[in-house]
This record gives structure tokens, C-alpha cells and sequence, in this order.
């Protein structure tokens, strides 16, 4: 029996904005298992990003996550502290986005933006981390990495920043080796 | 057999359009209520003046027994004296009744204001619509302009313009138009820039690119398609130059620049700093009235941006 | 830090004229070099259409003596011819602007109608005005940011509404109505400052019997309310700036790569939104001797403001000039520094 990784039940999330509230997720329930890959269609405005976002509990303001529970590696996401969920984003769970031309700060580096998850996460000094970030983008197959290391996001491709912000949310895994071609 | 439309539907497909969506979005700005009441108020008092002002205008009710009274009637000396009954906020040191000062005062304060701005942003929609659009040579040649206009000293210019047509012509009537013009004739080159930027912007959406292929002319698309989507920055951009048109009459008149036959809030703000440890009430008043009119065009450019705000379309 | 970067397109409303920089790696001093020449030469062209904007709007009124003896019935004609033949104004009106503008280019900014050198009354309230305005804008700019980056990390708060309310009443306020308040409460009623001036006319005035504390007792209230007059738009300003930032994309992809709150806020947001705030700096500094011509007249405050003011209204036309020159030669260096700034802060902004 494959072990789940992430079970969500019943999540709420709602929007309380000027227009009134806007039931964003209204109960929402799934579960990811172990080597599992789970894809969730719907129309624009559904609220998949929201429902991301809440398990992740970085939904922006004006929304609330009302109930629900979120079960990951044996927590309930949803009961955690904030310095907790901050340890788990970016290193255990972590976001790609869907707009690759927004999804990174227009006035640092590629390579300032990428040693800075790993600094935070990994501890390294910002020379490993550098070197580091080199090598992943040497993973996700963007060439002459160590030029583009040293741009700035518009002077990429939209093909590029989406393969940085990839890049991005795999970099600190706990588990990631770092020697994988 | 029950009629199908037994229960009134709503259409299908109606939409609502994007000024009505923006009125609601503006009425749920309790900020831009506020200014939108305070602007509203005021503009009253300024359309009924002669009917809600105590004296008649300029006059000195303390020392002039022959100034025509439909009001009650002082029974003392009433030079500069505080806020009592007869006198809702005092007199100045002329003798004159602040309340109804005041109350012309606003109209003077609208004229400026709207005068000012309908004459710059006139020009500023003008130039950058046309600089916008056609870019190359025209949009060299007027960004130039723009800029050396820009680059004078605003305030300095203003004095020094007003002074000479003063000067020229000290006793004329038409004191106040003259300032109205020179203000709309200085305040354009800001709007203008940020106009052009916005049908820069614009310009390239797709239903503009695809009229310029149908083949439709420039003029055309100017007016039937620029135009409309620059309009709500234009509206903004209207309101805040009202409010700055009004502040700058405010500081003109204080330096004593202003027209001297106009009665306007600046003016009686000059006027009653004179003699301010006397009759300080003759100062409030002004004061408070020009900072409240300001405020509530800000507060109604602040909330017409954030309701007309495109990106933030639902 | 300049060297060795590339620059990406620039955005719609950049400056229009380019410099060619394909080399990758290349030393961009040189297009930074080339860039500043360019803008210098073209500064040429606007600033002589400055100069005779200035000249031919004083000119259009008629003759300058006329106007500035205008009602002065003791002056014969006789005297008038005198007086423009002394300042070269009985020459046609094309030679007296190539004189003048001769003279502006050995930097003689000519003769006030009532004696002494321009140049001479100028710089006697520069040092007053720059008082003024440097210690406004840097207290400004000290308060007016951590307030508003507080306004938008909290808000709709109440200290928020109040900070923002304060804040829009700071920017509908005339600057007079504020400076006669505060004399008159701070000044006359509960006499803690002077009501004007720079300096005690007398010795045995001086605070603590000190010159200096003496200026800075002088220097305060209008400095309070000047400052208060140029904080107000600034909080604003960083406030909605920052609003706009923390909605951006980016800020919540760094949120969901795991970083702290502080680094979020001060190291992404606040770099991203402070550059609107240099727009508001530059143009500030362009306008810096002539900025606070009411506040100075006010309190008395013997700035170039003043001067101008007082100048104008006896319609001393060579002071006029000068000054306005003076100020736009400013206002032109300070867009190019302003630009530069640009350039160096905003990768995407190329120096072209």
C-alpha cells in the first residue's frame, strides 16, 4: 500500500472582500501518496492556486482558511506555527508558479535569488550557494549556466525563468543530492 | 401548464459596464464618499452663495453703516471680533462677516479649480494622445516641448506672469480668469507625460492593432479607441490638478500675487495673517475651508483611481 | 559595480535616444561616459530654449523699466532713458538677449534694477534655502519611510488610517495656513520659538547667548513645518508604492520558497518599492533653491525664495532671469543624476 504523503479534507478557504466573501475553496478533499504525481483541472477561477496556496498557507489577504485539515508528514499543516510552515516551504513543499515572467524579483540576479533559498535553507555561505545554484541550473538544462547565473530575470526567456523557478523550488530539498545529471 | 418565465430571469449575458462596475467599486470607498460629500457640499454653497451668506459680498459691516443688511443687525463695533451669533465665525479686521466671505470665497475656489484644470488637461489629453500615437518625429518634437515646459520652475514662472499682467492691467476685471489661465496654461507637461504613457501602453493591445489592419485611420482609432481607454487616468489625473489648482491659487494669492478684486479663500488667508494675533479666526476659516475642498478632491482622485483602476478588473 | 552587466529592452517610456552596446561584457563606463555627453549636449538646445522662453516672457510685457517705474510719478522720462541705456535695454531686443545670454555663459548673471550683483544676492540665500530644504528632505525622507512601509505591512489598521488620514491632510494643507498656525501657537502663545527670521537682530537675544543655538532655535519651527509639508505626499507615495510591490508575484514566490518575513519585506519589496521614491528625490532636488518660497516668506526666512518673491513683485527683471535660469540649469542637471540613478538601481533600465 503506497504511504501518503499529503491528505487534505474538507478545507475552506474564503476571501472576505469588499464585494462580500467569495468562497474560494468550499471543501475541498484529496490526498497525494508517495511516488504519486495528482493533477487538479478545473476552469480558470476554480480555485486551484488557492487551494495550493492554502496548503501551503500563504494565501494573501483577504483570505481566510476557515477549516479544514491538512495532513503532511505526519503534522496537520493547518495547527503548525508560522516559523514551522517556514521551514517546511521552499525545503519540503515547495511552488512553481504558472506565470513565469512575474515569478522572480526584476532587480536581483538569478544567481542572488537562487543562493538565497539555499542560504536560508541549507545554511551554506553565499560562495557554496553560488556555486551550488550554478549546478542546478546545470540540471534543469539551461545552458551556459554560468553566464546566466549573473542575469537579470527580463533578460531571460519565459522558457528560461520557468526552468529557474523549477530551479527554485527543488534546491533545497532535504533529500536532493546534488550530483544528479 | 406553468409559463416558462413564471420567475423573472436574469438575462443571460448581461454584463455590466465598466463605468457602472467602477461606481460601485467607488461607492464601497468610504474614503472617496467622504471627499465626494465634502465636494459636494461645498460646490452647493458655492452655487446658492448670495442665498446662504449672511452680508452681501466685501462688506465691512462693522464700520460701513451704509452697507446694505439683509442680515441681523450688529449692534456694536463689529471689527474683529470673535465668533458670536450675528457673526458665525467671527469678522476680520475689516469688518467683514468670515461666514459670508467664506461662502463667495468658494466659488472662486471651484472656478480656479475646474477653470485651471479643464485648460491644462484640454492640452495634456491633446498632446498626449497625439505624441502617444504616432510616435517618430511628432512624439520627439512634443516630449521636447513637454519638457522644457516642465523643467521651468512652476511656482516662480507663475508669479512672475502674474505680476506683469497685473501690473499691466491693475484695475480690469477678469482678475481671477487671468489666473485660471496662467495656471492651465503651466500645468499641462505632467498629465501630458502620463497620458502618452498610457496610450504607450494601450496601443498595443490587440483590438488596436487589429483596427490599425482592418485599416481603420489614425484619427479614428485616436478617438474611438485610445481615447475611451485613457479616459479614466484622464479623470483622475483631473481631479488631482483641481485640488493642486486650488492650493497653488491658495499660495499665489497668500504672496499677495493673487487677483486683488477676486474674493477667493487665498486671498483671505493673506489678508487675515496680517492682523493674525488679533483676529485669528479670520484665518481659520479660510485655512480649514481650502484644506477640506483639497482633501475631498484628493480623496476622490485617490478612490476614482482604485475604482477605475484597469488591472484591478474582476 | 557598473561594468559588466547587460542590459535588457528598456520600457516604453525611457529615454528615446540609444547607444549601441551589443559587446557583451563590455566595459559599460564608456556607454555610461557616452550617455552623460549626450545628455549634456542635448541639455545645450533645451537650456537655450529655456533662456529665451524667460527673456521673451518678461519682454512681451513691454518695456522693463516702463513696467518696474509703472505709477511712479516721479520719474521723468529723461531718468528712464538713463536707466535703459544703463542696462543696455534702449539696444533691439535680439542684442540685449545675446548680451544676456553672453554674459550667462561667463556666469555674470547680471545687475539687480536696485543695485548689487545678482550673483551676489543669490548666494546670500543659498545658504539659508539649502539649510532649509536639506534638513527637510532628510527628515522627510527618515520619518516618511518606516511610516509608510508600516501603513502598507499593516493595513487598514487604525494606526494606518490615522498615519494615512495625517498624511492626506499634510497634502491638501496650504503651507501657509500651517506655517501661521504654528507661529502663532508654538511662536506667539506658548513662546518657545521665535516667529521668524534666521538669527536674533539682536546679541543679547541669542539663545543661551549662543550664535549657533540661536540659528538652530530660528531653524526649527520652519523646518518642522516644511518638513511636515514634504513628508506627507512622501508617506503616501511609499505606501501605495509598497501596496503595489507586495501584491507583485514575486513576493509571494518568495514567501513559498521559505524566507523570512524581514528578508521579504526589506530586501524585496522595499528595493523594488523605493524606486518611485527616486523619481520623488530627483525632482525635489531640481527645484531646491526655489522650493519654499511661501514657507520662507512666512517665516521670514531670508532664503532665495524670498528673494524671489520680493524681487518679482517690484518686477526686477535681471534678478527674475537669473534666478529662473539658475534653478532650471538645476532642475536639468538633477533629471540627468536623477536618470543615472535610474539606471543603476533598476536593471531593467538601460543606459541608452
Amino acid at each position: 500500500m503506497a504511504e501518503t504523503l499529503l491528505r487534505v479534507e474538507g478545507l475552506r478557504t474564503y476571501f472576505y472582500t469588499w464585494a462580500g466573501v467569495v468562497k474560494a475553496v468550499d471543501g475541498v478533499s484529496l490526498h497525494v501518496d508517495k511516488g504519486e504525481t495528482l493533477g487538479i483541472v478545473g476552469e480558470s477561477g476554480s480555485g486551484k492556486t488557492v487551494t495550493a496556496l492554502s496548503i501551503m498557507r500563504i494565501v494573501p489577504a483577504p483570505g481566510k482558511i476557515i477549516e479544514g485539515k491538512i495532513e503532511f508528514q505526519r503534522k496537520n499543516l493547518l495547527a503548525e506555527s508560522e516559523e514551522e510552515m517556514r521551514k517546511l516551504r521552499g525545503r519540503e513543499i515547495g511552488y512553481i508558479f504558472q506565470d513565469p515572467t512575474s515569478t522572480l524579483d526584476p532587480v536581483y540576479t538569478v544567481g542572488e535569488q537562487l543562493s538565497e533559498v539555499l542560504v536560508r535553507h541549507q545554511n551554506l555561505d553565499k560562495k557554496s550557494a553560488m556555486d551550488r545554484a550554478v549546478e542546478l541550473l546545470r540540471i534543469v538544462e539551461i545552458p551556459d549556466p554560468e553566464i546566466r547565473i549573473n542575469q537579470y530575470p527580463h533578460q531571460l526567456s519565459g522558457g528560461t525563468k520557468q526552468r529557474i523557478a523549477i530551479a527554485r523550488a527543488i534546491c533545497a530539498r532535504r533529500d536532493y543530492s546534488g550530483a544528479d545529471p | 401548464m406553468a409559463s416558462l418565465s413564471s420567475r423573472p430571469r436574469k438575462r443571460r449575458g448581461s454584463g455590466v459596464s465598466q463605468w457602472e462596475l467602477a461606481w460601485r467599486r467607488l461607492k464601497m470607498n468610504k474614503a472617496a464618499l467622504a471627499g465626494l460629500v465634502i465636494v459636494g457640499v461645498i460646490g452647493v454653497m458655492a452655487l446658492l452663495d448670495r442665498l446662504i451668506a449672511l452680508y452681501p459680498p466685501n462688506c465691512n459691516v462693522g464700520t460701513n453703516p451704509n452697507c446694505p443688511n439683509p442680515g441681523p443687525k450688529p449692534d456694536v463695533w463689529a471689527i474683529g471680533i470673535p465668533p458670536s451669533w450675528s457673526f458665525p465665525f467671527g469678522t476680520n479686521l475689516a469688518g467683514q462677516d468670515v461666514y459670508s466671505q467664506i461662502v463667495y470665497g468658494a466659488r472662486a475656489a471651484f472656478l480656479v479649480g475646474i477653470g485651471a484644470t479643464a485648460i491644462a488637461l484640454a492640452i495634456a489629453t491633446l498632446i498626449g494622445l497625439v505624441a502617444g500615437y504616432f510616435g517618430g518625429w511628432v512624439d520627439n518634437v512634443l516630449m521636447r516641448l513637454t519638457e522644457v515646459v516642465l523643467v521651468l520652475p512652476f511656482f516662480l514662472i507663475l508669479l512672475v506672469f502674474l505680476r506683469i499682467l497685473f501690473t499691466l492691467s491693475p484695475g480690469a476685471s477678469g482678475g481671477l480668469l487671468v489666473i485660471i489661465l496662467v495656471i492651465g496654461a503651466f500645468s499641462w507637461p505632467g498629465p501630458a507625460r502620463i497620458i502618452r504613457g498610457e496610450v504607450l501602453r494601450v496601443r498595443e493591445f490587440e483590438y488596436i492593432v487589429a483596427s490599425r489592419q482592418i485599416g481603420a485611420s489614425g484619427f479614428r482609432i485616436l478617438f474611438r479607441h485610445l481615447f475611451p481607454n485613457t479616459l479614466h487616468i484622464i479623470i483622475v489625473l483631473s481631479t488631482l490638478q483641481i485640488a493642486g489648482s486650488i492650493l497653488t491659487e491658495a499660495a499665489v494669492s497668500f504672496l499677495g500675487f493673487g487677483d486683488p478684486n477676486s474674493i477667493t479663500w487665498g486671498r483671505q488667508l493673506a489678508d487675515a495673517s496680517e492682523a493674525v494675533k488679533q483676529a485669528w479666526w479670520a484665518g481659520l476659516a479660510p485655512g480649514i475651508f481650502i484644506t477640506l475642498l483639497v482633501m475631498g478632491f484628493n480623496l476622490l482622485g485617490n478612490g476614482l483611481r482604485d475604482a477605475l483602476d484597469p488591472r484591478l478588473r474582476e | 559595480m557598473l561594468g559588466g552587466r547587460r542590459y535588457g529592452p528598456a520600457p516604453s517610456d525611457s529615454r528615446w535616444f540609444w547607444v549601441r552596446n551589443s559587446e557583451p561584457g563590455v566595459l559599460c563606463l564608456v556607454s555610461l561616459v557616452k550617455y552623460v555627453v549626450r545628455r549634456s549636449l542635448y541639455l545645450i538646445p533645451v537650456f537655450l530654449g529655456i533662456t529665451l522662453l524667460v527673456f521673451s516672457i518678461e519682454r512681451l510685457a513691454g518695456d522693463p523699466v516702463q513696467i518696474a517705474t509703472f505709477g511712479n510719478t516721479h520719474i521723468t522720462e529723461e531718468q528712464r532713458q538713463k536707466i535703459r541705456q544703463y542696462y543696455g535695454l534702449d539696444k533691439p531686443v535680439y542684442l540685449q538677449y545675446l548680451h544676456w545670454l553672453s554674459e550667462l555663459l561667463v556666469l555674470n548673471l547680471g545687475d539687480s534694477f536696485s543695485g548689487g550683483s545678482v550673483s551676489n544676492l543669490v548666494g546670500q540665500g543659498i545658504l539659508a534655502t539649502l539649510e532649509l530644504q536639506l534638513l527637510g528632505l532628510f527628515l522627510s525622507l527618515v520619518i516618511a519611510i518606516p511610516i509608510g512601509i508600516y501603513s502598507a505591512k499593516r493595513r487598514y489598521s487604525v494606526l494606518d488610517v490615522t498615519l494615512s488620514s495625517s498624511a492626506l491632510v499634510g497634502t491638501s494643507i496650504p503651507i501657509s495656513f500651517m506655517g501661521i498656525a504654528f507661529i502663532l501657537i508654538f511662536g506667539y502663545y506658548l513662546n518657545l520659538f521665535p516667529s521668524g527670521g534666521a538669527q536674533s537682530t539682536i546679541q543679547s537675544q541669542y539663545l543661551y547667548g549662543n550664535v549657533f543655538l540661536d540659528q538652530l532655535w530660528h531653524l526649527t519651527l520652519p523646518t518642522l513645518v516644511y518638513t511636515f509639508a514634504i513628508l506627507a505626499p512622501i508617506v503616501l507615495l511609499v505606501r501605495s508604492s509598497m501596496l503595489e510591490v507586495l501584491r507583485q508575484d514575486y513576493i509571494l514566490a518568495a514567501r513559498a520558497s521559505g524566507l523570512g518575513d524581514r528578508a521579504i519585506l526589506y530586501k524585496h519589496a522595499l528595493r523594488n518599492a523605493l524606486i518611485p521614491i527616486v523619481t520623488y528625490v530627483g525632482l525635489y532636488f531640481g527645484g531646491l533653491l526655489a522650493g519654499a518660497p511661501v514657507t520662507e516668506t512666512v517665516f521670514n526666512w531670508p532664503g532665495v525664495g524670498a528673494l524671489f518673491v520680493v524681487k518679482t513683485n517690484v518686477l526686477d527683471f535681471p534678478v527674475i532671469q537669473g534666478v529662473v535660469v539658475l534653478i532650471t540649469l538645476m532642475t536639468l542637471v538633477a533629471n540627468l543624476v536623477t536618470d543615472l540613478t535610474y539606471a543603476y538601481i533598476d536593471p531593467r533600465i538601460r543606459i541608452d
